[in-house]
């Protein structure tokens, strides 16, 4: 089941050898650049500057572990690379190698305690699907089919060196110091190490699946703790298409609908009343039902998004909000995108940009319903590739953006292309959040 | 009797740094009379043989009957070895920390391990010869003699690995596991040679016509 790729580089060293790979083509990029300046002045950076995303890209295209989930995440974020690549990005999925019978086996029996053929009535050796850091294999009790998510051993060890040495690449495609980049490594880092903590993972999503009992049309696997462990997590095998297989069985666009609808309050309800997010919008994590249901697995990677960020970041999605100045001002200085030492006329572009984007964003909500499409994705990214644009932003004097940013962005961004992909037409208007903001930021300033 | 002199065996090198450098010293630390020891064994030798040949026994034994195993195909079988035989050995890692460390030169280690040598291959060569029967390996005549030695190799290749394997739970032996049985067993099975093999003797015959 699993598509073992020709070539997967594995060791540690082979990695490296990408990587370094990657470093001297930058360097020769470097060269040529010059070299035709000389020549030709008209020979641009932005010429340099998609040359090396077309290296990097190369080399970590390769590359199936966790330094690919990190370009992938800061590129999205950042909107850094040119639509292409991001849709490059998107594809490659972030997977370890498949690993043995025996050593699901192995795996199991140590960190369980028991052999999996004693707890099971039946245990499949060969794996169903691979998940994020280990794979599925489906085991049979007392006439329930569960899944059983086995992690591979030493992959919290492989995330930490995969980290350092994706951190130079990384540098180098946003023009910043290592040192000024750290809180964003912290971030990532914290999650991808929280990802390999399946008891963190089995707490998290029995809280949130009860937290989202009232949200209409989601549904979430039973969990068994007692056949559980750091290592091995065992649920309900959920039947269920992924959305490419979905949308092939040509649904009517009235299904469509309704598993649009019940991701979208589910990703509300969830950031707006629990502030935790399912942070992986991977279409993987969700088993789309004929009749337009929606189940979701996967908690691995959970935002709790801070009360003091929620406070200053969403506010920007309130139209009347956003006309107030003296907040705006202050909450782009909390979010960290202006800075006290900024000169008026940065203050001003970033400023503008930055709400234009916001608008766009926010223009969902503005309606009691919205019509996503294609074309509105299209015209985020061409707003995003524009503020790139903007000197401050392409070549940073220093790093902007909360790190809390980090995650929302990706989830949101996830959700509306899913949304796009369905073609949804969706109730959206939220008054209850956006009351609740303008309400908090009515006596402060 | 026999497995406890082994296990005391064990012990007395732990307690005193050095093994016991005659019969007589054993025997006192197992209260035993010198005589009662030659029935089991013939020579301290052969005692610390046994300490890592047993261990290889109790596990050949134990998947000798296990029907899941005889499912297996013979990387699986490969595999499963390993794992349960590194597991065996915990409960003497400072033992064999301490004894790899006293084979100063690579002849004393390869004399050491020279029993453990013969009990795996008396029960990977079997293994070996019924995968070739079924077609699951090639049988590449005189050539086929080897996979067992290396085999063998990776065992003890595993083995320094794992003694210097600081990882919790020994996470990166498994690892190490996984990756170097399927790695051999790729040389093992069939592969890029016989192919090049099978294409070379194509041309010959060609040209002989």
């Amino acid at each position: 089941m699993i598509d073992t790729q020709d070539k997967i580089p594995t060791s540690k060293v082979e990695r490296a050898i990408k990587l370094v790979g990657a470093g001297a083509k930058i360097g020769g990029n470097y060269l040529k650049y010059y070299a035709k300046k000389t020549i030709n002045s008209e020979t641009t950076k932005e010429e340099l500057h998609a040359n090396n995303a077309n290296d990097i890209y190369q080399s970590l295209s390769q590359l199936k572990g966790s330094a690919l989930k990190v370009a992938q995440m800061l590129s999205m974020d950042k909107n850094l690379l040119p639509r292409a690549y991001t849709d490059k990005f998107a594809m490659s999925q972030y997977s370890a190698p498949p690993m043995s019978g025996p050593l699901v086996v192995r795996t199991f029996q140590k960190s369980v305690g028991k052999s999996p053929f004693d707890v099971f009535d039946q245990f499949n050796t060969q794996c169903s699907a691979a998940a994020s850091i280990g794979q599925v294999h489906q085991a049979q009790k007392d006439g329930k089919t569960l899944a059983v998510k086995v992690q591979y051993p030493g992959i919290a060890d492989s995330i930490q060196s995969d980290l350092k040495m994706v951190k130079p690449v990384a540098n180098a495609m946003f023009g910043l110091p290592e040192k000024e980049m750290q809180k964003y490594f912290q971030e990532v880092e914290e999650k991808l190490l929280e990802e390999t903590n399946y008891t963190l993972e089995l707490q998290r999503s029995q809280e949130i699946a009860k937290a989202s009992l009232l949200v209409a049309d989601v549904f979430f696997p039973n969990y068994y703790p007692e056949f559980s462990s750091p290592k091995v997590l065992v649920m309900d095998w959920l039947q269920g298409d992924h959305l490419r297989e979905f949308l092939d069985k040509k649904p009517s666009q009235a299904i469509k609908n309704r598993v649009a609808q019940a991701l979208w309050d589910f990703y509300n309800h969830q950031l707006h009343t629990e502030l935790a997010i399912h942070a992986d919008p991977h279409p993987g994590n969700f088993l789309l039902q004929d009749d337009g249901r929606v189940g979701v697995i996967d908690f691995g990677c959970v935002k709790v998004v801070p009360e003091d960020f929620y406070y200053h970041y969403f506010p920007l999605l309130v139209p009347e909000i956003r006309e107030n100045q003296a907040v705006v001002d202050q909450l782009l200085s909390h979010i960290e995108i202006i800075f006290p030492q900024d000169s008026q006329a940065v203050k001003e572009e970033l400023q503008l940009a930055f709400l234009d984007m916001t608008a766009l964003l926010s223009r969902p909500f503005e309606s009691e319903q919205f019509q996503f499409t294609h074309e509105f994705i299209d015209e985020i990214y061409a707003k995003g590739e524009e503020i790139y644009h903007i000197p401050e932003v392409k070549r940073p004097t220093q790093p902007r953006g909360s790190k809390h940013a980090l995650y929302v962005n990706r989830t949101y961004f996830g959700i509306y292309s899913m949304m796009a992909d369905l073609n949804a037409y969706i109730e959206t208007k939220s008054h209850a959040w956006s009351g609740k903001l303008v309400n908090y930021w009515k006596d402060r300033v | 009797m026999k497995n406890q002199i082994v296990s005391e065996y064990v012990k007395y090198c732990l307690k005193h740094g050095q093994a016991p450098t005659n019969v007589y010293q054993l025997c006192e630390h197992l209260n035993i009379e010198e005589s009662a020891f030659y029935s089991h064994f013939g020579s301290l030798d052969k005692v610390e043989e046994s300490v890592l040949v047993t261990r290889w026994t109790s596990v050949a034994e134990k998947f000798a009957q296990d029907e899941q195993f005889a499912g297996y195909g013979l990387t699986e079988k490969m595999l499963t070895l390993h794992f349960a035989f590194i597991e065996s050995l915990r409960d003497i890692r400072s033992y064999l920390l301490w004894k790899f460390q006293d084979w100063k030169n690579p002849m004393d280690q390869v004399k050491g391990l020279m029993a453990l040598r013969e009990a795996f291959q008396k029960t990977v060569s079997p293994l070996l010869d019924m995968a070739s029967n079924q077609g699951e390996i090639p049988d590449r005549k005189v050539v086929s003699k080897l996979n067992v030695e290396a085999l063998g190799m990776n065992l003890a290749f595993v083995m320094h690995f794992w003694l210097k394997d600081d990882s919790t739970d020994f996470e990166r032996t498994d690892a190490c596991i996984e990756k170097s049985v399927q790695l051999t067993m790729d040389f093992v099975g069939r592969n890029a040679v016989d192919k090049l093999f099978d294409f070379g003797k194509f041309l010959i015959q060609g040209f002989q016509r």
